[in-house]
């Protein structure tokens, strides 16, 4: 069951194209992830969503209210001059139905700084405070505008592991990020985002299969004629670069290649062996150059 | 509501939240209202220099009680003018109860106060800033005037009984003048029958026609001279063929035929010469002819009978026969071409030629008198014309004197007619105003029989401005609205661009909820505002006591709360449009400017364009200022107010409406969210 369905939107500012006939649909109780280089037109699609900004084309369709959707936007969105508990109130007492503030203290780590102004905590905490203001409500989609951006690799495992928590109820999260650690881990489906358009969507998975390139094994040996030769003759795609030499294994043939092709190898010398999966990262270069 | 009031005092934490804000609100005022307070306490520089010249004494008397001014009394208006044209003071008023001045009243736009005077300020335009608060007193000072009026009754009835007796001799008067009148009219009407308009243009008839008729002559005159040119040319160009003909050409052919009879006489010489040279040889044949007769008869004799010598001796008679016919024949040749006579014929070519060359010099002469009568009939032709355009010109003139005198006549008539049609009124009138005397009389009498504590003296408020020396009082709606206006324009601005940056605009646009937030956003930036005034005001009554705590208090409180509406809307409209405090305070400058210079107070209506003044007059800060003076200087009678309150009330919501409207307008469009359906079923 989808909770939101975004049907061919494209947006212009100016003479500059920001989006383009993007389409795309969220599914209930899912983290659905926007990826894509920086000015792919990523906030620009969550601020369309949202109303931020009006899409010239498409069509935005939530199955849940206004009132039901969150956001969280990239900069801080409360008032620093205020202390933690303060700001959590303010927004609380804009909303119907509200967690109690305990609750939303207690949920987003925030307890023992309830008192401190919101100026004074550090770069992180402001983070799950952002997150915190945005969430004083039961939600069934939330929207969070690269929530890691400039953090920490602690901090980015703390407020990830704060939106799969909040996103194990009846909730649905799309985020968008440039880590791909974090949409691998976290995402159940994504979106690859280049030039305003949408390249690819689907789960992690989907994607490396279909733009995640071969399996590559990358090894060094003192015989390397001897060995080139050899994997040239059980026909594999071999390539030399100075001591290195290079296998490709279609990701068709799957493990079954990769076994087949390490037994060649171990027939060799090899001083230095690596295997490289496919992954969402070559994916993205890929589709990226391609763009 | 329960979230607009959240807004709303969210609005209120947030701004005493900000550390500019507790300068602005508390040390701002208070630092203003000292300076400008302290500037304005100064005892000496309370009292202005005011001439006056009043045709109402009463009136001089009730402002020299005053403190803010110390009079200088002249004689006349030009005496008050002359005053500030040298400097003496910086203004004047002339009041006069008609005259000249009547038509600058308006201008000064005081006569509303009392119809029966009419006050001119007069003012140094340098100085212009100060008319404002003259006009203030002044308009103080009639009303407190109005208030001895009232108890000078007896004195203004005595003078009453005084006109009332002399009222039966003016009656009289009338009655003599009516007479006078009518005798000058009968003059009038003997005066203008004598004027014989007619007979002037008939006159003026008869000079057009001799004026045409010149022009008629000098055309004609000019046409004949036009006519004798082209003669002498004809003439000359006729005069020269004929001499070139008879000069030339027959004497050419003369000279030719001449020359035929001079060959032809030579020839004839020859011819002669060549004949006697014939005859000569005819002689000498015919010799010999002889000659052979003789031999042959010689001969004959020796042979007679002789056939031969026979036919030989009658041929040779015959040749004999012949040869003196042959020389008769020359001999009768030679006389006929001797009998040719050229010397006649040359004499009769002489004389043909000499007939040629007199008949040319004929000619000559014929022409050369024939130019020179033409020349001299187009000098006298020419004299003539010249001698019927002067004449014509002095008709022309002449003409238009008359012309002039017509005028004049039929003026002087009409006006006549005018002179005795309103003679004719003055007649009716004096009537009527013998009528209106005796009426009058009565009522002087009726009056003059009135107790003085009958009259009821107007309703004035004991509460006089005009008796304080505190200048601030004058100055402060002026100050106080200035710094309403900069504060409520500028600090919407501020505090929008902070929420701005710090991203909380666009959470609250995503949340919805529009009429909630703006509505208690407004009313935190108002109340904030409002406080700021409500300091300036407090400050200005503590530390120099502007405001004695009269009854009008709550009018001149009402009057703030609602003056500062518009400012606050309008600048909350601004910081929807603006999201930078640099370009807000820049916006703000351009906009607050010139609404200040516009205002009236600096640079005083009464010299400005009156289109602009109207649009001056109409802008906010000018109504605003109107209704806050109203409230701090004009409560003496509310009552007579009551219209200026209501346009400036009225106003002011309708403006601060306008804007909140506005802005509401401009945050749902950029909100607008046409492209999204909210909570759609999913489709089985």
């Amino acid at each position: 069951m989808n909770i939101l369905e975004v049907d061919q939107i494209s947006l212009k500012t100016g003479k500059i194209k920001r989006l383009d006939r993007c389409s795309f649909d969220v599914k209930s109780n899912e983290i659905f992830g926007l990826m894509g280089q920086n000015g792919s037109g990523k906030s620009s699609l969550i601020r369309s969503i949202l109303g931020l900004q009006t899409p010239q084309q498409g069509e935005i369709r939530f199955f849940c209210q206004r009132s039901e959707v969150g956001y969280v936007p990239q900069h801080y969105s409360f008032y620093e001059e205020y202390s933690v508990e303060r700001n959590i109130r303010f927004f609380r007492n804009l909303c119907d139905n509200p967690y109690s503030i305990t609750k939303i203290l207690d949920e987003f780590e925030l307890s023992e700084f309830k008192e401190m102004k919101a100026a004074h905590l550090s770069g992180g905490y402001k983070r799950l405070l952002n997150m915190a203001v945005s969430m004083v409500r039961p939600l069934r989609l939330l929207i969070l505008d690269e929530p890691t951006a400039n953090m920490d690799i602690f901090m980015r495992r703390k407020i990830m592991s704060v939106v799969e928590r909040v996103a194990e109820g009846d909730m649905s999260v799309i985020l968008t990020t440039h880590f791909v650690d974090e949409t691998e881990s976290y995402c159940d489906r994504i979106a690859l985002m280049a030039s305003g358009r949408i390249r690819a969507a689907g789960t992690v998975r989907e994607i490396v299969s279909q733009y995640g390139g071969d399996y590559v094994i990358d090894a060094t040996c003192e015989d390397g004629e001897r060995l080139m030769g050899a994997l040239k003759k059980a026909g594999y795609e071999t390539h030399k670069e100075r001591h290195s030499i290079s296998t490709s294994i279609p990701h068709a043939m799957g493990n079954t290649g990769i076994v087949e092709a390490l037994r060649i190898y171990s027939k060799f010398e090899v001083s230095r062996l690596n295997v490289q999966e496919p992954s969402l990262s070559r994916a993205m270069q890929v589709l990226v150059e391609h763009d | 509501m329960i979230r607009t009031l959240h807004h709303y005092l969210n609005e209120l934490r947030f701004a005493f939240s900000q550390g500019f804000l507790l300068y602005l609100l508390f040390l701002y005022p208070f630092l203003v209202i000292m300076v400008v307070g302290i500037a304005f306490q100064n005892p000496q520089a309370a009292v202005a220099q005011i001439g006056i010249y009043s045709e109402d004494p009463a009136l001089v008397q009730t402002m020299s009680q005053y403190k803010n001014f110390h009079l200088t009394r002249v004689g006349s208006a030009q005496e008050a003018e002359n005053l500030v044209r040298r400097g003496n003071v910086p203004a004047s008023f002339v009041v006069t109860r008609c005259g000249p001045y009547y038509e600058r009243d308006i201008s000064a736009g005081i006569e509303a106060c009392d119809p029966q005077l009419y006050i001119t300020i007069v003012q140094d335009p340098s100085r212009t800033s100060e008319i404002g608060f003259l006009k203030i007193i002044f308009d103080a000072a009639l009303m407190e005037k109005m208030t001895i009026s009232a108890h000078n009754i007896t004195l203004v009835q005595e003078t009453a009984a005084q006109i009332s007796r002399d009222l039966p001799p003016m009656r009289r008067n009338v009655s003599l003048i009516r007479d006078n009148l009518q005798s000058k009219e009968d003059e009038l009407d003997k005066i203008k029958s004598e004027i014989d308009l007619a007979e002037i243009n008939r006159s003026i008839q008869g000079i057009d026609n001799l004026t045409e008729f010149f022009s008629i002559t000098i055309n004609q005159s000019n046409q004949t001279q036009m006519e004798l040119d082209s003669l002498a040319l004809k003439i000359e160009n006729e005069n020269s063929l004929a001499l070139r003909d008879i000069s030339e050409l027959k004497n050419n052919e003369l000279t030719a035929i001449e020359s035929q009879i001079n060959i032809g006489w030579r020839k004839r010489e020859a011819y002669e010469a060549k004949l006697y040279n014939y005859q000569t040889k005819l002689d000498g044949l015919i010799s010999r002819i002889s000659s052979l007769q003789n031999v042959l008869n010689s001969a004959l004799m020796y042979r007679p009978g002789d056939q031969n010598v026979i036919l030989a001796i009658n041929q040779v008679n015959t040749i004999q026969s012949e040869l003196y016919n042959t020389r008769s024949d020359l001999v009768s040749a030679q006389s006929e071409l001797g009998a040719i006579d050229f010397n006649a014929m040359l004499a009769k070519t002489g004389d043909a030629k000499y007939a040629a060359s007199n008949t040319a010099q004929k000619i000559q002469a014929f022409s050369d008198t024939s130019l020179q009568r033409i020349q001299s009939a187009k000098a006298q032709l020419a004299v003539f014309s010249d001698q019927s355009q002067a004449i014509r010109d002095k008709l022309i003139e002449n003409r238009q004197r008359l012309v002039g005198i017509y005028d004049s006549a039929e003026r002087a008539q009409g006006r006549i007619d005018q002179i005795n049609t309103e003679i004719g009124e003055a007649i009716d009138n004096s009537y009527a105003v013998q009528v209106r005397l005796v009426h009058s009389e009565d009522l002087i009498n009726a009056f003059t029989s009135i107790s003085p504590e009958d009259f009821t003296p107007p309703q004035i408020s004991d509460r006089s401005i005009i008796q304080s020396n505190n200048q601030l009082l004058f100055n402060f709606p002026f100050l106080l609205l200035i710094n309403i206006a900069m504060f409520s324009l500028l600090f919407p601005i501020v505090m929008t661009s902070k929420l701005g940056e710090n991203g909380v605009e666009d959470r609250m646009r995503q949340q919805g909820h529009i009429v909630s937030y703006l509505v208690g956003r407004f009313l935190g930036l108002y109340t904030i505002v409002i406080l700021q005034t409500m300091l300036f005001f407090v400050f200005a009554s503590l530390l120099f006591g502007i405001i004695n705590f009269s009854p009008e208090i709550m009018l001149q409180i009402l009057t703030i709360l609602v003056v500062v509406l518009p400012f606050t809307a309008m600048g909350f409209l601004l910081s929807r449009l603006i999201s930078k405090v640099a370009i807000g305070v820049l916006v703000t400058l351009l906009l607050f400017i010139p609404m200040v210079f516009m205002s009236g107070k600096l640079l005083p209506f009464i010299f400005m364009d009156p289109i602009m003044k109207t649009l001056g007059s109409l802008q906010p800060f000018s109504v605003a200022l109107n209704v806050l003076e109203s409230a701090f200087f004009r409560c003496i009678g509310f009552e007579c107010q009551v219209m200026d309150f209501l346009f400036g009330y009225a106003y002011c919501l309708l403006m601060a409406a306008g804007c909140l409207f506005f802005s509401a307008l401009l945050w749902t469009s950029r909100t607008i969210t046409w492209k999204t359906r909210w909570g759609c079923r999913e489709k089985k």
